[in-house]
């Protein structure tokens, strides 16, 4: 009986070939799967152990104020003042905005923190103080094109961070563009003599993109 | 059945192996990861470039117009493998497929500013603490590496389970990118709320741009190697600056530049985020170097050794406040030094140059 069902397995090779050909696969399938399920849960543990992690650094030219956690500007809402509440860019007051660019200027990331990086690969890319500049800019050109009442008070905000020394060069240099536009919108010119040279030259390539 | 069985199998390893387009990522790669930087390259297509580009940019890029199509193209041409900073370089499997291997331009290497804690490629050399990986071109290390001892190297890049690919590293555009998880960390995003977000795919093609210019170049510019940040510059003494005028950094600023102008979906958040990553990228490049006339006094001497003691200084300190203090002097010095060198004319300007992109090597 044996010898009969091993002729009619020989007789059938193929049927056999795509067996073992489907159970490789299968077991492949059930590894792979198993693997994407691992780098799931691997992803779910590191935001968690990176929230632990990660606690706010003072980096700011004066921390007078001191107002609730601006690490991360939200995109549509904010927390201002001393007070607890959110504010939507709606519920701005020219106080709430104006208070909003002190302390953007109060955590402006500094050329110090530059020299200060943990490794020298930071350098290589963007490095965390100029990303962290981005998002506060970032947040202040976005109430900004919303609430275009508030302009006069973002002027003011440009040209303080176009003019401190300590400021990253880039961001000087964008803060020099966006002073340049609201100065060019009103038909008045800025005297560039003020700003350093290289300030100056980074400043024409945000004004020319 | 023998049929249905074969379908069956048929489509499970067509899931499993189905083609990444032109780009292959390690085995090694978090599948998230692979998922985010094949979608990132696809987003090129969403993106409408304006076909506005500076004659003087296509000529950087070696392109005769921008759009999906052809930067795709640029990226893979120089980009094919991407590995995880958990395969560092002393543990992939490397082999010499050749020894005593004839390069092209074999004696000619180019120049390697040294500092202590520069890296040329974007290498994590640890000082106090180790950061995160953000991304590093290896295939040109390898490739440089291998000229350096004569040897062809050949690495074996493991893609699945049964399958690896066995890449000579005859050029390099030998294309191997390393990868760490400072490419998808949430406060490195331009939109932290939204991990989808078109800008967030921007900004690590930004990063990979970037990094693909070190497959470009042949001898003295080969590897596009980056240049120490001279004194003044905001990085000053860290290798994160270039001395040409079509290095990784200006490519950044050019993508940045397309990115900023063909990004619809980008909020006016995002968009700011990319123009000062743009200037970030622009600041980078040295325009001129100055270089010492012969025979130039003892007090300008004296300066540049004091400043050289300096900068030997920081390197050796980790304490952040001295290393501020130390640079504050290299900056007060190398003014005074400028002023000298002014008043004495002895001083050389020399403007920095566009390098020779072709690649050197076979591929």
């Amino acid at each position: 009986m044996l010898r009969s069902w091993i002729n009619k397995v020989s007789n059938n090779y193929s049927t056999i070939t795509a067996i073992i050909i489907t159970i490789i696969a299968v077991f492949v399938f059930i590894y792979k799967f198993n693997n994407r399920f691992i780098s799931k849960s691997e992803e779910a543990l590191n935001s968690t152990d990176q929230i632990q992690k990660e606690k706010p650094t003072e980096t700011g030219i004066a921390s007078k104020i001191k107002l609730n956690e601006m690490e991360s500007p939200p995109q549509k809402s904010m927390t201002l003042g001393n007070t607890e509440s959110e504010l939507s860019i709606d519920d701005l007051t020219v106080e709430t905005f104006t208070q909003l660019t002190e302390k953007i200027f109060a955590d402006m990331p500094l050329r110090n923190d530059l020299q200060n990086l943990k490794s020298s690969g930071e350098a290589h890319h963007y490095p965390e103080p100029v990303i962290k500049a981005g998002h506060q800019l970032g947040l202040l050109k976005e109430i900004l094109v919303k609430r275009p009442e508030f302009e006069e008070q973002g002027a003011v905000f440009y040209q303080k961070c176009a003019s401190e020394e300590k400021a990253i060069t880039s961001v000087r240099a964008l803060c020099l563009t966006n002073l340049a536009k609201y100065k060019a919108t009103h038909g008045e010119m800025i005297d560039m003599s003020k700003y350093p040279e290289r300030v100056v030259e980074l400043a024409q390539q945000g004004l020319n993109p | 059945m023998k049929t249905t069985l074969l379908v069956i199998s048929l489509v499970l390893t067509q899931s499993l192996f189905a083609a990444n387009g032109e780009i292959k990522c390690s085995k090694k790669v978090a599948s998230r990861h692979e998922k985010k930087i094949l979608r990132d390259i696809e987003r090129l297509d969403q993106l409408k470039f304006s076909g506005e580009t500076s004659a003087e940019d296509l000529s950087i890029l070696g392109v005769d117009h921008v759009d999906a199509a052809r930067m795709k193209d640029w990226l893979t041409d120089r980009v094919q493998y991407i590995i995880d900073d958990s395969e560092p370089i002393d543990r992939l499997k490397l082999d010499v497929a050749s020894r005593y291997y004839v390069y092209p331009e074999a004696s000619v290497f180019p120049d390697m500013e040294s500092v202590a804690s520069g890296p040329v490629f974007g290498f994590q050399i640890p000082k106090a603490e180790r950061a995160v990986t953000v991304m590093s071109n290896i295939g040109a290390v390898l490739y440089m590496a291998g000229k350096s001892s004569k040897q062809l190297l050949q690495v074996k890049i493991p893609l699945s389970l049964f399958k690896a690919d066995k890449v000579l590293v005859n050029s390099p555009r030998t294309g191997i990118i390393q990868i760490g998880e400072g490419l998808f960390m949430k406060k490195f995003m331009f939109n932290e709320k939204e991990d989808d977000a078109v800008s967030n795919s921007i900004s690590r093609l930004m990063t990979f741009f970037h990094e693909a210019r070190h497959s470009d170049g042949h001898g003295k510019s080969l590897g596009f190697l980056h240049a120490i940040c001279p004194a003044g510059h905001d990085l000053a003494g860290y290798s994160a600056c270039d001395r040409n005028l079509n290095g990784p950094y200006t490519i950044g600023r050019i993508m940045a530049k397309e990115f900023l102008n063909s990004c619809d979906s980008c909020s006016e958040n995002e968009k700011e985020q990319i123009r000062l990553g743009m200037i970030e990228s622009e600041s980078r490049v040295i325009r001129k170097t100055i270089i010492p006339g012969k025979d130039e006094g003892m007090e300008i001497s004296m300066l540049r050794t004091m400043i050289k003691s300096y900068q030997t200084l920081i390197e050796l300190t980790p304490d952040g406040a001295s290393r501020q203090e130390y640079q504050n002097k290299i900056d007060s010095m190398n003014a005074q030094l400028q002023n000298l060198l002014a008043q004495s004319g002895k001083a050389v300007e020399v403007p920095s140059k566009f390098w020779d992109a072709n690649p050197e090597g076979t591929r």
